[in-house]
């Protein structure tokens, strides 16, 4: 009996082995067609492409089927941890997305996974900790320590090591823009893989509908788009000038400290604005930021409306959200980086229609853009293989994106008539048991459905948005500053004393920047300047980059 | 019999303590109020005693969505009675132990103590210590044990009390009566040290009361052992994780339910509003163990 | 040989009868042991150039130089004079406030006291956080209660009390004493209580007033106590409440010169850096200092005052 039992489940999992490498290969074709972006690139090397992924995939399917048989003798599913945050912790159904996901994982890799869904203000330390004691977590992201303090802490595996990803993750090869990958490659080794998101940026402003309609502002709002294109930054003091008069007792503008890293195409190479290019896209020079004419200019613009009152005199140290700001209806307007569906996003979290002004040549892809939030293997993961392949199913397969991303239809969402997805009769963001809305840092949310309020056509838009957009030169240059570390602290520790009052126009410009650039060149900053300098040109030579 | 220096002095420490007490209470009423102020008025007008407009919707939200506050009360509760018992059997041992003059290797035992305050191997190796050789992550030990049950302080405090107001003189004579060891400590010097027992008691019942770090780092799974701070500190950290990283707070349709002012103080009014109704009878039975042992001595 | 026998023998004897007392303290000893003692050696990450592949006692010894973003810089000196000002001063304030407040506590009649004492507790409860938002309350430029009440009464010009450093470091001593009275109160008031009420009697028999009870009764007591926490309070005085300087001013800017501690500048930089072994540094820096400090005072208290020397 028994063995007629262990005979009929052995020949189940061959069965299920086989199905998987359909499975894997035919969602790998499946995708193909999802994304556009990698076609450009790979279309030269198409047929050596193919022939690659052929082999590729043998050792794909051999992995499962090695992985499967070890199943069979311990009947213990090897566990891979994917680790993540979201804003309010651990969802309530966690535990149910993650058997939903295993039951599909169980049969297509012989593997399961463990979801571990952290807080955002704890995630950082809590996953500095479990890397530094050697505990199981396998996939982390570095969007809150930093890709280059995981890196220089020796946290990360090396991806490429044995052509770790070429054969256990074609799919996200195929899936992720080459350009991309090359970008997360620090001195060549990859330590980590973005996710499909926006990569670009443009300057907005968005101000609430009801203020404009009630000072009959003319405008044109791109249907397709929904923001008004090509603004001037004089039309906008224009624009502030008639709100302030219509509403004397309301802040014009709910100003935040970030004038620079979101109001500009100034690009913070090598992660930190100490040392920037102001012209990324056909410069390699790194310059002061604090002597720079897009510096004053910018903090002459915010001086000036500060003065004329569009700004709470409590602005340098609020740091209530913007949600709050204007659900309180004191505010008008806010300066924001955009992407396509912006619209929708910032209308939702303030309450109230936003129309989004898109500042004239101000779109921009940073040098850190592709590498601001990476999915890192933990350095110390105990079965690789399986830690990509899992990630490969993640970029590939829809089922398990809408899982980890959206949760299960009928009791996390359902569909509305026009294709979009919703919450289910009852179910609110207050009381959802999987709504953590971290779509934009799970691998590939371009397979996933689409929230109702977003155009269904996002991510195509998206995909021309990030692909046409002005690339920095320096894109994917990091910077290992830890030889620098006294400068960095000092110079940080000026740039937070001096930097905030400048930029949110409480000191007069012209003396406001004398002093700042003193202090911080005190500091230190032209040392630290030129030593990124250096590992620019350095990085530019290794990497071919004019 | 009062005389009239005496009525003076009491009448000076009236008044002193009544503005203390006003300095104190004052902010507490604020705080109180601001979390039953809507949070747009919050906005506009800041914090007031007297709200433009009342809102318990800050409430509602701490409630409705953490779903877990009447639990995380459940497990302050336990952790703090199991802690300070814990905590009082193990400093009352070694601390009597220490007084005790006379002990061979007295001195080194006290500097093992002392040294204690002074340094520490810092987070890191502190975590993997409890997380690797003893593996106490994600169980009720690790909200119990790490930092919490003694320190040198603890010790140091009763220690010195112990020698100073528990006369050794009392003890030998307890002991030349044919009492043991543990029957001096029980009958004799406990009932006499019973101010500082009631001292200690309260520093560790409000040191595990309060204590939100240990659950912060050692639980990663096992929400259901979240306590009350615990609970209300990741909410009060999260959202300003969330107000001051802007550029991340990507398509965060849910978030901005949040009313992210007042909840602040909403929370900080459940975290406190237990001691607030339980105090008083503890510090009956503060006072009562205080001047119990005193008039004894 | 049979002295020696004899000795042993004794000192079998003493054991035996200290024993009980040795087991006593077996618990704490064992807890400190693991709590304290188990991570000690971690502290050679403060000399160590971190690499998780290598774990923190494998990884490449790098001297002192993790030490250097301490001191290289010209915020050095100010961020140490900071620390050690606010913590002298706080020694000060806290323990004659502590103590007058356990002293009227001890000696007042009537049921209020028990409301006093609880009353002054409740701050002690709030996380800095918290109280950080309160003292904004009264200090926001447009909102605050200073700006828009009493300054208004007054007829005075509105304050941006986060930009003018020269109120901080009342606003912070006050901030804390504020915060901990309650809290040390209850250690002065303990002892207080704890002294034999026969010496009053005895004292106010021979006619002394309340005060000269207070002078030569109970502050003479209270010594040992207060040379105890004073000791703690030097062994901590290059650590600083980090929340205390970084969220109740706000992380204001201008305040920096006035509000900048060992703490908040190490966080500044790692912050971004994220680099253990430079906290470890600093942490190791911190505690080094308060060990040295603690030892010398106590060596001078030694000679001073033997009975009341720590150890």
């Amino acid at each position: 009996m028994k063995k007629k039992l262990l005979g009929l489940v052995l020949s189940a999992a061959m069965a299920v082995s086989l199905l998987a490498g359909c499975a894997s290969s035919g969602t790998a074709a499946a995708t193909a067609e999802t994304s556009t972006e990698a076609e450009t690139a790979a279309e030269a090397s198409d047929e050596e492409a193919a022939k690659a992924s052929e082999v590729e995939l043998d050792a794909y399917d051999q992995a499962i089927a090695e992985r499967k048989a070890q199943v069979e003798e311990t009947g213990v599913y090897p566990k891979v941890v994917f680790s993540f945050y979201d804003w309010t912790g651990t969802p309530v159904g966690t535990q149910r997305i993650q058997d939903a996901m295993n039951e599909i994982l169980r049969e297509r890799l012989g593997l399961e996974v463990e979801l571990m869904i952290l807080d955002s203000a704890a995630y950082s330390q809590d996953v500095r900790l479990m890397l530094s004691s050697g505990e199981q977590v396998d996939w982390i992201n570095s969007c809150s320590l930093g890709y280059s303090t995981v890196v220089n802490n020796g946290y990360c595996y090396d991806l490429e090591e044995d052509d770790l990803i070429q054969k256990y993750g074609p799919g996200i090869l195929q899936t992720l823009d080459p350009s991309y990958i090359q970008a997360c490659r620090v001195n060549g080794t990859l330590y980590g893989l973005p996710q499909m998101r926006d990569m670009a940026m443009t300057v907005v402003m968005c101000v609430a509908k009801e203020y404009l309609d009630g000072i009959g502002y003319e405008y044109e709002e791109d249907p397709s788009e929904q923001v008004v294109k090509d603004t001037t930054w004089e039309e906008i003091d224009d624009l502030f000038a008639q709100l302030h008069e219509a509403y004397p007792d309301k802040y014009v503008f709910a100003a935040g400290k970030n004038l620079i890293n979101q109001g500009s195409i100034a690009d913070g190479v090598g992660g930190d604005y100490f040392g920037v290019l102001t012209d990324p896209v056909n410069s390699l020079t790194v310059e002061n930021l604090y002597t720079s004419d897009l510096f004053k200019q910018k903090c002459q613009m915010v001086y000036n409306w500060n003065q004329l009152g569009y700004i709470s005199k409590d602005a340098l140290n609020d740091d209530t959200s913007y949600a709050s700001k204007f659900r309180s209806g004191n505010y008008m307007s806010l300066m924001c980086q955009g992407k396509p569906g912006y619209k929708a996003q910032i209308s939702a979290e303030c309450g109230m229609e936003m129309v989004v002004f898109e500042m004239k040549d101000e779109w921009i892809m940073k040098s850190n853009a592709v590498t601001g939030i990476l999915w890192n293997m933990n350095q110390n993961c105990e079965d690789p293989v399986a830690a990509m392949q899992l990630m490969n199913e993640l970029f590939v397969d829809p089922e398990l994106s809408n899982l980890i991303i959206w949760g299960q239809e009928g009791t996390d969402y359902v569909f509305t008539e026009d294709g979009h997805i919703t919450f289910p009769e009852g179910v609110s963001s207050e009381n959802a048991e999987y709504y953590h809305t971290m779509n934009w840092m799970l691998p590939n949310q371009f397979i996933a459905h689409i929230w109702e309020g977003d155009n269904l056509d996002l991510w195509e838009r998206m995909k021309v948005f990030n692909s046409e957009a002005p690339k920095s030169k320096a894109l994917g240059f990091m910077f290992d500053n830890s030889e620098y570390a006294a400068e960095f602290t000092a110079i940080s520790n000026v740039y937070d004393e001096l930097a905030p009052q400048v930029l949110l126009g409480f000191v007069e410009p012209e003396a406001g920047i004398a002093e700042l650039e003193e202090k911080m060149e005190s500091a230190g900053l032209l040392d630290y300047i030129a030593a990124k300098q250096a590992a620019l040109d350095e990085w530019a030579k290794a990497n071919g980059v004019e | 019999m009062r005389t009239r220096e005496d009525r003076i002095f009491q009448t000076i420490g009236h008044i002193v303590m009544i503005i203390l007490s006003l300095f104190a209470l004052l902010p507490m009423i604020l705080l109180f109020m601001s979390s039953i102020t809507d949070d747009g008025a919050l906005v506009r007008n800041g914090y007031s005693f007297f709200p433009e407009k009342f809102s318990l919707y800050a409430y509602e939200y701490v409630f409705k969505t953490g779903n877990a506050v009447p639990h995380a009360y459940y497990i302050s509760v336990v952790l703090t009675v199991v802690g300070v018992t814990l905590a009082l059997v193990v400093t009352t041992l070694i601390a009597y132990g220490l007084s005790r003059p006379g002990l061979p290797g007295r001195g080194l035992i006290t500097f093992y103590v002392f040294f204690t305050m002074l340094f520490n191997g810092g987070l890191v190796p502190t975590y993997i210590n409890y997380t690797n050789v003893f593996q106490i992550k994600n169980s009720f030990a690790a909200i119990l044990i790490p930092g919490l049950v003694t320190n040198g302080f603890y010790i140091m405090l009763m220690k010195s009390y112990f020698t100073a107001s528990v006369p050794d003189e009392i003890l030998e004579a307890a002991k030349i009566d044919g009492a043991g060891e543990w029957q001096t400590l029980l009958r004799i010097a406990l009932p006499l040290a019973k101010p500082i027992v009631t001292t200690i008691g309260l520093f560790a019942g409000i040191g595990y009361w309060n204590d939100w770090q240990n659950g912060y780092i050692y639980l990663t799974k096992r929400t259901d052992l979240y306590s009350i701070q615990n609970l209300l500190n990741r909410m009060i950290q999260n959202i300003q994780y969330l107000s001051q990283n802007t550029k991340l707070a990507n398509a965060d349709v849910g978030l901005s339910a949040i009313p992210t002012v007042s909840i602040r103080m909403s929370m900080a009014v459940l975290g406190i509003l237990p001691i607030v109704i339980i105090y008083p009878f503890i510090q009956k039975n503060f006072i009562k163990g205080i001047t119990l042992g005193g008039v004894k001595g | 040989m049979k002295s020696s026998a004899n000795s042993f023998s004794k000192g079998k004897v003493r054991f035996r009868k200290y024993l009980p007392v040795y087991l006593m303290i077996l618990p704490g000893v064992i807890y400190l042991f693991i709590n304290n003692y188990m991570p000690l050696p971690g502290l050679v990450l403060a000399f160590k150039s971190y690499n998780a592949k290598k774990g923190i006692y494998k990884s490449a010894w790098v001297g002192l130089k993790n030490f250097k973003y301490l001191f290289a810089t010209k915020d050095a000196f100010v961020i140490t004079r900071n620390t050690l000002l606010y913590n002298l001063a706080f020694i000060i304030v806290n323990t004659v406030l502590a103590i007058a407040v356990a002293i009227i506590l001890s000696e007042l009649t009537g049921k209020a006291k028990n409301f006093y004492q609880s009353a002054i507790l409740l701050p002690y409860m709030i996380s800095m956080v918290i109280v950080s938002y309160l003292v904004f309350a009264f200090l926001s430029a447009e909102n605050g209660f200073f700006n828009r009440t009493i300054l208004r009464l007054m007829g005075k010009e509105a304050i941006f009390w986060y930009q003018e450093k020269k109120y901080w470091p009342y606003i912070i001593i006050f901030v804390n004493s504020w915060k901990v009275i309650g809290y040390n109160c209850i250690i002065y008031l303990s002892t207080i209580l704890g002294i034999d009420r026969n010496y009053y009697e005895a004292a106010a028999i021979d006619g002394a007033g309340k005060m000269k009870q207070i002078t030569s009764i109970t502050l003479p007591l209270l010594k040992p106590t207060v040379v105890m926490m004073t000791f703690l309070a030097i062994g901590r005085i290059f650590y600083s409440d980090f929340s205390l300087f970084y969220q109740v001013p706000m992380n204001s800017g201008p305040l920096f010169p006035v509000t900048n501690t060992i703490d908040t500048y190490v966080y500044r930089g790692l912050l971004e850096l994220g680099d253990i072994a430079l906290s470890a540094a600093a942490g190791f820096y911190q505690s080094v200092v308060g060990f040295v400090l603690v030892v010398i005072s106590n060596l001078l208290l030694r000679k001073l005052d033997p009975e009341n020397a720590l150890f």
